[in-house]
């Protein structure tokens, strides 16, 4: 925590050394995050840079109220939000509730996939969908917040997230049948 | 049970992702850095800005500097049109003076009566008609002359350059004198009578042209001791109308209100131009003051770590009776008076010359800044001089301190050398 601390400071200082550390220590991690948030790897290196030098310009207003791993990660979803925003990326989206129908319980689990199988699975989704999943799913978010963060109504979050599981649901489900058979 | 299910299905993915770490590209962090350079040659400016931001009273400064300095233009510019309205009022009332010997001066009968037994005695063929407000057909061209502004235009020009220019004019008006003679042809000018109300109206006075320039060189070379009432001067039109377009009168601004409308004969505007702009002459004088404080320090610590000792001890080791204040600065009120001169040679170019002369005022007094009583530095400084060689004079260090000169020199440069702007910005800076 000291360290932390420390690095802190010196990326407060400009210290280049420090900001490279700092760098070093979380870009593999946010990278991912990234990852999940945008379509290509390109998408996803243009985010990041982009939030990193984000994360050191603003690094002075950083207050230790959190863990400095959660401050940038909300720094990189913010990027990629605002970078998919501009790439026009939520045209599309609109209310969807032809997908409520519940897919069968206890066929969709991920154990035997991968970690890229399951990234694949998410950059497959429709824009919207995807960044409500995220949103929703691995950062915790709730739907009136996410709600709050794209700038859409709460029932838009809601069908938006339905429409996401039940996407991904189906295509687990198609990816687990080929497996065992 | 269905939310249970659904917790199970975000967990399971949160799980996943949650740890999951991807090495991004190498090149992405040269990148970074590349954008974290250009992010800080912007902010380079922003110091200089925050400290202005501190002197806000020299924002104020300068602005209200600026709107003294608009508003002197401003004054400068406008001030041209009043002169030449003073003066027009002036010559009018000249004029009617002129034709004093009239029963009744004022009415503009009179004057016409006046101008028309002029014209019968030298038997010269005029064709003469009376110009009202509005011109009529039948005298031909017509041309808008201001004949109220250009006479006090012409009284001006008289009044400025005196002596000197009377040569000039009689010259321009006998040419215009035989180019009259020459041709038959109609004049008129307009002496508006009614000065108090400068309304263009009924006064019409009609001279012929011969009788009218052959009187102003009499006159001005009358009125050559006392230039400045320009009394009983007539002016032709033609002269007015050369002297309205070299100075563009027409441009002013509210003139087109004095504007009468007068026929004038075409020919001799053609005939009669300006070969030469009119010199212009100018002057200014500026006092300026300022404060200044040298802050320049000879001797004290600065001698002292030289002398070998320890910069903890200095100021106790150094011998306190022999150089007590090494030196004062004073700053005082300094002021430079300044003188400038010049004359527009074209429209183009003009000579501009000027001197200043700059009092500074402020002090540096040195008391004992080589003293010798117990410095060794400037012991060993004497002995080596005095010992590298034979041949050069010996100069005593000691004495140096109570030359009065150098000690004169030393301030004097102080003060003088300086720039005066940075004499202001030193005495206008607070302390950070």
């Amino acid at each position: 925590m000291k360290d932390e601390r420390t690095l802190v400071e010196g990326c407060q200082n400009k210290n280049r050394t420090a900001q490279k550390t700092l760098y070093e220590r979380f870009a593999g991690r946010m990278f991912a995050v990234c990852q999940r948030y945008t379509r290509s790897r390109f998408e996803a290196e243009d985010v990041l840079q982009e939030a990193f030098v984000k994360v050191f310009t603003q690094i002075h207003t950083f207050r230790y109220d959190c863990p400095l791993e959660a401050w940038i990660k909300k720094i990189m979803v913010n990027t990629a939000i605002s970078y998919l925003r501009k790439e026009k990326a939520y045209l599309d989206q609109a209310d969807v509730d032809d997908y409520t129908d519940a897919v069968s319980e206890g066929e969709t689990t991920l154990s035997d996939m991968e970690y890229k199988q399951l990234l694949g699975l998410v950059r497959e989704l429709p824009t919207g969908c995807q960044s409500v999943f995220n949103l929703y799913a691995i950062e915790g978010y709730q739907h009136n917040e996410i709600a709050q963060i794209l700038g859409i109504s709460e029932g838009t979050s809601k069908s938006q997230y339905a429409r996401a599981k039940q996407l991904l649901q189906i295509k687990i489900l198609e990816t687990n049948n080929t497996n065992s058979s | 049970m269905a939310s249970s299910e659904e917790h199970n299905f975000e967990n399971e993915w949160r799980q996943r992702f949650d740890d999951a770490s991807e090495t991004p590209p190498p090149a992405l962090w040269e990148r970074i850095e590349a954008h974290l350079d250009e992010e800080e040659e912007h902010v380079m400016v922003i110091p200089f800005w925050r400290r202005t931001q501190q002197l806000r009273w020299v924002a104020a400064a300068s602005v209200t500097a600026l709107l003294l300095v608009v508003g002197g233009w401003w004054l400068k510019t406008n001030l041209p049109e009043k002169n030449v309205a003073a003066s027009m009022e002036l010559v009018q009332q000249s004029q009617t003076v002129a034709s004093a010997p009239s029963a009744n001066p004022s009415t503009p009968q009179a004057s016409a009566k006046q101008s028309a037994t002029s014209l019968k005695t030298n038997n010269i063929p005029v064709e003469s008609q009376v110009v009202a407000q509005i011109p009529t057909e039948a005298t031909g061209e017509k041309v808008q002359i201001a004949a109220a502004s250009s006479l006090g235009e012409a009284s001006r020009f008289m009044n400025r350059n005196g002596g000197k220019k009377v040569r000039n004019v009689r010259q321009y008006l006998k040419q215009s004198t035989t180019t009259a003679s020459n041709s038959v042809f109609s004049e008129k000018t307009i002496a508006s009578v009614n000065t108090q109300n400068s309304t263009p109206s009924s006064g019409d006075q009609r001279n012929e042209k011969g009788t009218s320039s052959a009187e102003i060189p009499v006159v001005v070379m009358k009125e050559e001791g006392k230039i400045a009432s320009p009394s009983a001067i007539k002016v032709s039109p033609e002269m007015t109308l050369a002297f309205l377009e070299s100075k563009k009168m027409r441009e002013l601004l509210g003139h087109p209100k004095r504007q009468p409308w007068v026929a004038a004969p075409a020919e001799p505007l053609e005939a009669i131009k300006p070969k030469q702009l009119p010199k212009e002459y100018w002057a200014s004088v500026g006092v300026m003051p300022a404060s200044y404080n040298a802050g320049v320090e000879i001797g004290g610590s600065r001698l002292a770590t030289t002398n070998n000792a320890p910069l903890y001890s200095a100021s106790a080791s150094f011998n306190n009776s022999a150089r007590t204040p090494s030196a004062t600065n004073r700053s005082a009120l300094s002021y430079a008076f300044q003188w400038q001169g010049g004359v527009q040679l074209s429209s183009r170019w003009s000579l501009e010359s000027g001197i200043q002369y700059l009092q500074g005022n402020s002090v540096y007094q040195g008391v004992n800044a080589f003293s010798t009583s117990s410095n060794s530095y400037i012991n060993s400084l004497e002995s080596a001089v005095n010992l590298s060689d034979n041949t050069i004079p010996r100069y005593d260090f000691a004495t140096i301190s109570s030359d009065k000169a150098l000690i004169q020199t030393l301030s004097t440069t102080q003060d003088i050398s300086k720039p005066s702007n940075r004499c202001i910005g030193r005495a206008s800076t607070p302390p950070f």
